[in-house]
């Protein structure tokens, strides 16, 4: 007997290994690119002294590491949600629960008057909790409507993203400039180098939500083919969706603090994966989040680099993503927004 | 071998009742045939029976203990469960399919192993679609997508096969061809629950027969028993022509259109 059913485990390393090797080849043209042009091996080895050796540790790498983390949080993110919610059009940002967490982490920022290590607790925590709280009305959405049609579920994202965009916009206006300085980039997003806690933050929600989420990836397999199915198959359908969103949460939250509302990442990221790696979650969680990580230091590295002045990163993703989903729209036409169903 | 038994399950969906107080046994060995007209509650049957909806009254218990007490991955090895209809999110292989039925077998973080594969090769044997294993799902026509689902619920392992309308989509052949596989599966032991529309089909391969008509049943028993003409014509609330046939012994249904109900009613003259 042959085997016409061949594993996927090898698969699955591979991904691993591509992911790595894409993203070390990333890193090191981001670490050599910038305003000067330097060698980041011979930087890093040469004396701490150094003019190179000063920018690609105090500039350079930390920023770099910072994108790696919040396209790599972000990516995940959007995976798990597309197949969550059967809806290739999903992403933190689109769902608006990106914009949850921007929200509820300025609020908190502006109305309580926080030193800087009560910020880091204060404000990721307000960040967790916008964000779950708009899983929570994007899963209710979803959950009213039955089988909601796709236009629903981006249309609550719209209004959230717009409710948020607007409180940024308002506090910016009206907050004590020394607390509110940067927070207007937060709407088109940008990475913010806030000091190695934040990172180790980023880092730490980054791997407790990419842990969930390879660990529902064969669940959210069966989850695509639809709720009844998947029950069928023995997945407890709510319990997978609260890990999910649970996830999702956890992940946004340590990215925007550090880089407010990047758009497009979670989106394209997943569809780039699926179309090398095809559509098995636990080939596409882990390619996503090797895939985002690359991606935005690649989106970071031409937004500091492709003008004399620097350019919010948030304008590269938008700029590459917005094309990028209106032809996903187009291609997916009535399927996937489909008022046939 | 596993016995799945609701009893006087109820079940609403908001304020609308679809099921009261139904009785319905599932014996390994046998098919039951779950009938009735569109909306009567076979569907939902089949969800509380398969444990993937809770009832809001009675119970269901598999060899005597509950289903609700089984965990989701357990149930999954207990009960494989087939919906009306499957439309896959993403664009996926015959074979990844197939090898979904194994989801219940397979630890969170874990890889399909070799009894996984071997699983999922007899069960694509069995329903003939090796051959379509490499192919894009959303490429096949409807009857040898049916013939994958079922390949799926095989993988699973499962000793009670739950089918909602396995043949629907399915020209003549195809669908016997399939029922056949089903009662083979029910001859090795499983226990097989089906809803069926082709009530034709329903009285030649089903041992027993559970109608149903607002939610709940009308009558149980075996076809011979169950399919009668006036039960039949009310129920479907149309003109039927019921009788054994020759050549199976079994009951055949016609539907009776308006211009040979006019002639019935007109006499032989015409
Ligand atoms: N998810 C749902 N939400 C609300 N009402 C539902 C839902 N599913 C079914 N119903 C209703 O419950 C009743 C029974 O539906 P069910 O799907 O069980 O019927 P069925 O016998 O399978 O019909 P069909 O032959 O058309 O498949 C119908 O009145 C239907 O409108
Ligand atoms: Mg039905």
């Amino acid at each position: 007997m042959s085997p016409a059913v061949p594993s996927g485990r090898g698969v699955a390393w591979r991904i691993h290994l591509a992911g790595a090797a894409a993203l070390a080849v990333v890193v090191l043209a981001a670490l050599a690119t910038g305003p000067v042009r330097i060698d980041p091996v011979a930087a890093w080895f040469a004396p701490a002294d150094d003019p190179a050796h000063v920018i690609l540790v105090g500039a350079r790498a930390p920023r770099i590491l910072l994108a790696a983390l919040v396209g790599a949080s972000l990516g995940a993110a959007g995976a798990a949600l597309q197949a969550l919610l059967r809806n290739p059009l999903a992403c933190p940002h689109v769902l608006g629960i990106s914009g949850g967490a921007a929200l509820f982490a300025i609020l908190a920022s502006v109305a309580l008057p926080l030193g800087a290590s009560a910020a880091l607790a204060v404000v990721p925590g307000a960040a967790f909790a916008g964000a779950l709280a708009t899983a929570a009305l994007v899963h209710a959405v979803a959950a009213t409507a039955g089988a909601p049609t796709p236009t629903t579920l981006l249309l609550t994202g719209v209004v959230f993203n717009a409710l948020a965009a607007a409180m940024i916009t308002f506090v910016d206006a009206i907050a004590d400039p020394s607390r509110a300085r940067g927070i207007l980039s937060w709407v088109i997003g940008a990475i913010t180098v806030r000091g190695l806690p934040w990172a180790a933050l980023a880092a730490s929600t980054l791997a407790a939500g990419a842990l969930l989420l390879l660990g529902s990836a064969r669940d959210l397999n069966a989850l695509a083919l639809g709720e009844e199915s998947a029950a069928g198959l023995g997945v407890g359908v709510e319990r997978v969706r609260r890990r999910v969103y649970l996830a999702v949460a956890l992940l946004v939250a340590g990215a925007v603090p550090v880089s407010g509302m990047v758009g497009f990442v979670g989106l394209i990221v997943p569809h780039l994966v699926r179309s090398f790696a095809g559509g098995d979650q636990r080939r596409v969680v882990p390619g996503a989040i090797w895939g985002g990580a690359a991606f935005l230091v690649a989106a970071d590295t031409l937004a500091r680099s492709l003008l004399p002045t620097e350019l919010p990163v948030g304008v590269v993703t938008a700029l590459c993503g917005g094309p990028f989903f209106l032809h996903l729209l187009r291609r997916e036409g009535r399927s996937a927004l489909g008022d046939a169903g | 071998m596993s016995r799945l038994e609701a009893r006087g399950v109820g079940l609403r969906y908001g304020r609308r009742e679809a099921l009261g107080a139904v009785d319905a046994v599932v014996a390994p060995g046998s098919i039951l045939g779950i009938i009735g007209p569109n909306g009567s509650g076979k569907s939902s049957l089949l969800r509380v029976l398969s444990g993937i909806r809770r009832p809001d009254a009675g119970q269901v218990l598999v060899d005597g203990r509950p289903l609700a007490g089984l965990a989701d991955r357990e149930r999954g090895r207990t009960i494989a469960f087939v919906p009306q209809e499957t439309h896959p999110a993403f664009p996926i292989r015959v074979r990844e399919m197939v090898l979904l039925g194994r989801a219940p077998h397979v630890g969170p973080f874990g890889w399909e192993g070799p009894a996984d594969l071997r699983a999922a090769h007899e069960a694509m044997r069995r329903t003939e679609t090796l051959d379509l294993a490499e192919r894009p799902l959303d490429q096949l026509s409807g009857g040898e997508r049916q013939r994958v689902v079922l390949a799926r619920a095989l993988a699973q392992e499962a000793p009670i096969l739950l089918l909602d309308e396995p043949t629907a989509f399915l020209d003549l052949r195809h669908a016997v061809v399939l029922l056949d596989l089903v009662r083979d599966l029910a001859r090795e032991g499983r226990s097989v629950g089906l809803v069926v529309h082709d009530l034709n089909l329903a009285s030649m391969y089903c041992d027993r027969l559970l109608l149903l008509s607002r939610g709940a049943v009308v009558a149980e028993g075996t076809p011979d028993e169950v399919l009668t003409w006036v039960r039949l014509c009310s129920v479907y609330g149309t003109e039927l022509y019921v009788a054994p046939n020759d050549v199976t012994g079994k009951t055949v249904v016609l539907p009776l259109s308006k211009e040979h109900l006019e002639r019935l009613h007109r006499g032989p003259r015409a």
